[in-house]
């Protein structure tokens, strides 16, 4: 009780200020802060240098540090005022130690020192018996160190990303991974396997959809005791496009009768509720305010705009009113972000899609890209991060946006087409 | 008496086309020697010369062939509404699938998109697609509780260039038959 009651304070907290208006979180302070590599040579050249890139980036994302770009290298015990530091002005010195401990685990040494104050403000040790997690370790570094300097939390950082990438025709594998896809462990293979979606909040189990035999079939996949658990089929197409915060129910969208249209499928009762009636497509829905309305896309005008449909009466309303081809969106609360295809082109002349930021709650609108294809949005559970994917001039990234600070990140991706992520 | 008949008539036949120099061999091709002698339908009453005569008139098709009668349907942009130019490929499909041969196999209609397009909305696209071929065939005769559908979105391009033909390769229903 007292999780669910923090998790509601939590996020009360992160939107306490309407969001579709408040741009800018008012900051009380922005250190800048350098950071200084102590790490030994048995660890490598490589690594060293992607651990320092990630701590760097992992700084920017939390959009509490004004980061300076250089990459010093310092012993560990070394004095901390250099005249590197006076040089560069840095408030705050954020040393780090990588090394291999005797069971050849990777042991991370962290201290932050105030300039200001000529002291040592955070001092702590991790230990990863998992090498190849090394993106997580910078993480849980970084958003500790949030923590500790009394910032708003950016433990999202720690959660997985699963993700389904096609590896050729026919043939698309699910992947586990960090926010920002450095670290990638494949856990389903073999035939088309689309549309993963975390199961419940602690990640241990995820939903997805395997063509089995030309059925599409829903599975629910233990990541931990690779329990695998049929859920339901259908003809078609079927897909897991939201699960309830307590996870007793999916919103699946499902041809059953060959048209694809939203259904609510109660886990405990094995009984699905059919929420559009549409002739035509009504796609991906998301549970908003709890689980008593979906929002969700469909081509009932003739392109692919945002509906919100009550699951109770099954009343349905447009939400979007701009735009000729809203194909996709994400929910949080009453939050909404959805993708837009604009009436302007691209300097390459290519169409221009933006993601938006609506609440079911007011009326206001807030663009929050200006240019490329930004597409297939995802709310991180219980934050105010959107990821995203990026496409511009023939370049991928996957875009992250912190809509609180108003600051948006793009990670260059080289993983190849990606068919579906969540986290 | 038929019999003897048959026999007669083929005799004469042989003498009359390859002369009596040489010993001939008996060929599997009998039924042209009867339609040469133009025996009286009421007297063929050889049980194993008629099936020879039906397997050569009638052309079975095998599996495979029958596999290639049935075409690919292709769509425009975003669209799962049949094309004019495409009414003819439904049509040709229909007419093998309505062939004898067909009675015996389960068809599946598999819709397929373009990399455009979102994750979700692309395989219902794929899908309304495969419905859209179901029903026309449906309309030409043939019945719609062996046709089964499934959308692959964009997960199975017969094209991997990221150029608009192939794209408009990869915008497409194929109709795949199971023995």
């Amino acid at each position: 009780m007292k999780i669910v009651l923090g998790m509601i304070l939590f996020v009360a907290h992160l939107f306490a200020v309407d969001a579709t208006i408040e741009i800018s979180k008012k900051k009380d302070k922005i250190y800048k802060v350098m950071v200084e590599d102590s790490t030994t040579k048995e660890i490598g050249a490589s690594l060293s240098k992607k651990f320092f890139k990630l701590l760097l980036g992992d700084l920017k994302v939390s959009s509490n540090f004004e980061v300076i770009e250089d990459h010093f290298k310092k012993s560990f015990d070394a004095t901390y005022i250099t005249e590197d530091v006076l040089a560069k002005n840095a408030e705050l010195i954020l040393r780090y130690k990588l090394e291999f401990s005797d069971n050849k685990a990777l042991t991370a040494k962290v201290r932050l020192y105030s300039v200001r104050s000529n002291s040592i403000m955070v001092e702590k040790s991790y230990n990863m018996s998992n090498t190849k997690m090394y993106p997580f370790l910078s993480h849980k570094i970084i958003s500790d160190l949030n923590k500790e300097m009394g910032s708003g939390s950016i433990d999202w950082m720690n959660r997985y990303v699963i993700f389904s990438k096609y590896t050729s025709s026919g043939n698309s594998s699910i992947y586990l991974s960090d926010y920002t896809l450095t670290y990638q462990k494949r856990v389903v293979s073999k035939g088309l396997n689309l549309f993963p979606k975390w199961g419940d909040e602690e990640q241990r189990t995820i939903y997805y959809t395997k063509i089995q035999n030309d059925t599409p079939t829903l599975y629910r996949y233990n990541l931990y005791s690779g329990k695998k658990q049929l859920i339901t089929q259908s003809e078609g197409m079927l897909v897991c496009s939201d699960v309830s915060e307590d996870g007793s129910k999916l919103v699946l969208t499902m041809s059953p009768n060959g048209l694809p249209d939203i259904y609510v499928y109660d886990l405990n009762t094995k009984q699905k509720q059919r929420i559009t009636k549409f002739s035509g497509i009504d796609v991906g829905g998301q549970f908003v305010e709890g689980t008593s309305k979906v929002v969700y896309v469909s081509d009932k005008l003739g392109y692919p705009n945002i509906y919100l449909a009550n699951t109770q009466s099954g009343d349905s309303q447009r939400l979007v009113y701009h735009g000729k081809n809203n194909s996709s969106c994400t929910a949080n609360g009453d939050y909404i972000v959805y993708s837009s295809r604009e009436f302007k082109k691209d300097s390459d002349g290519s169409s221009i899609f933006n993601l938006y930021l609506i609440s079911t709650s007011s009326d206001f609108i807030r663009q929050l890209t200006s240019y490329g294809k930004n597409m297939f949005p995802k709310f991180a559970k219980g934050s105010d991060a959107v990821l995203f994917i990026k496409s511009y001039k023939n370049q991928s990234s996957l875009g992250l946006i912190r809509l609180n600070a108003n600051i948006s990140f793009d990670f260059p991706l080289k993983v190849g087409k990606i068919q579906s992520i969540d986290w | 008496m038929k019999k003897i008949t048959i026999i007669s008539f083929v005799a004469l036949a042989m003498l009359l086309t390859t002369g009596c120099s040489k010993k001939q061999e008996v060929k599997p091709v009998e039924p042209v020697l009867e339609k040469q002698i133009e025996v009286p339908v009421e007297i063929v009453d050889n049980s194993a010369a008629n099936d020879i005569a039906d397997d050569a008139d009638s052309s079975v098709l095998s599996f495979e062939q029958l596999q290639e009668l049935v075409k690919t349907v292709y769509f425009d942009s975003d669209k799962y509404i049949i094309k004019e130019n495409m009414e003819t490929v439904i049509s040709s499909n229909a007419d093998a699938l309505n062939k004898k041969e067909a009675k015996t196999v389960s068809v599946v209609v598999s819709g397929h998109c373009d990399e455009w397009g979102t994750d979700e909305y692309n395989f219902a696209l794929g899908q309304k697609r495969a419905i859209a071929v179901k029903n026309a065939l449906e309309s030409r005769g043939i019945a719609g509780e062996n046709i089964k559908t499934v959308s692959k979105g964009e997960g199975a391009p017969v094209c991997g260039e990221s150029t608009p033909e192939c794209w408009s390769q990869n915008r497409r229903a194929e109709i795949q038959l199971n023995q």
